[in-house]
């Protein structure tokens, strides 16, 4: 008699996009453990290199494939650095889902749309009121945290053009 | 770049001048100070009027100096007079206090000001 708990093995049929987000999180998490061992000067700022990679494959690919590297990057890269579960964490998700809502947006924009540079702006600048609130709402209920919102947007407006300028050329090497 | 990157540029950089003139407003200053003795309320004073007053403390009295809208400890009976060289308080949110006497000084009203910024 067949044992009724018998079970059919489990296969999974990687496609051709799983490999490419896989290759695309595994650069992005290299990244972004890589950045976490550079000390910053100020708190709250980081390069977000990172993102360079999300942002490309948005470019490339699309939303869905930016919005898996985004969230495989983050869970990942904690669980390697150490932060899993932490504020530190919990900031950095806030930060990637407030980014990939905003990038959401303006893939919705009529003609041309944007390019890496538009898109990397606005991530770089919801990812930093992402986390502000979060900070505001969850870690200092005060609202004197608020005073170095314009201080951290500004740095991250300069770093959103940055990463954008790295991700337009990247891309475009890509694209050939 | 599209022209849609233009647009987000330029938004991005005319947001920027907005935030700090949002978010980087001066300080305001305080209308009262309110003097205390242990946990006690002894006095709340208004700051538009100079004047000097006493309070009884632990060890003595302090003696405050009122002027501009701020106020200061001028005598006190302690040993180190931290609370006088702590020197003028003017901000909402201000505290000083001598903790010999056991006197406490909050300024209150108007805005309150942030005490710290952690991060």
């Amino acid at each position: 008699m067949p044992s009724p708990f018998k079970q059919t093995p489990l296969q999974l049929i990687p496609t051709r996009e799983d490999h490419r987000i896989a290759w695309l999180a595994a650069v992005a998490i290299l990244i972004h453990v890589l950045e976490s061992a550079v000390p910053m000067i100020l708190p709250g700022i980081k390069p977000g290199l990172a993102n360079i990679i999300t942002i490309t494959a948005l470019c490339l690919y699309g939303w869905p494939t930016a919005a898996w590297v985004s969230f495989l990057r983050v869970l990942v890269g904690s669980m390697i650095i150490g932060s899993f579960l932490s504020p530190t964490f919990l900031l950095s998700l806030s930060g990637a889902l407030a980014s990939l809502a905003i990038l959401k947006l303006a893939t919705w924009l009529p003609g041309r749309g944007l390019s890496a540079l538009g898109y990397s702006v606005l991530a770089a600048m919801a990812h930093m009121s992402g986390q502000f609130l979060l900070a505001y709402l969850l870690f200092i209920p005060h609202p004197g945290i608020w005073r170095l919102y314009p201080l951290l947007m500004t740095v991250a407006v300069l770093l959103g053009i940055i990463n954008g300028i790295i991700s337009h050329r990247l891309v475009n090497h890509l694209r050939r | 770049m599209t022209a849609w990157d233009r647009v987000v540029l330029v938004l991005a950089l005319t947001l920027l001048p907005f935030l700090y003139w949002q978010f980087w407003q001066p300080t305001h200053r305080g209308e009262t100070a309110r003097i205390k003795y242990d946990q006690h309320l002894i006095q709340e004073i208004s700051l538009a009027k100079p004047q000097t007053l006493r309070v009884k403390g632990e060890l003595g009295d302090s003696v405050f100096e009122i002027k501009d809208q701020q106020v200061r400890f001028t005598h006190s009976p302690c040993q180190n007079k931290v609370c006088i060289h702590y020197g003028w308080l003017t901000h909402s949110g201000d505290i000083m206090a001598c903790l010999p006497n056991h006197i406490v000084v909050e300024i209150v009203g108007g805005e309150r000001n942030y005490d710290a910024i952690a991060f």
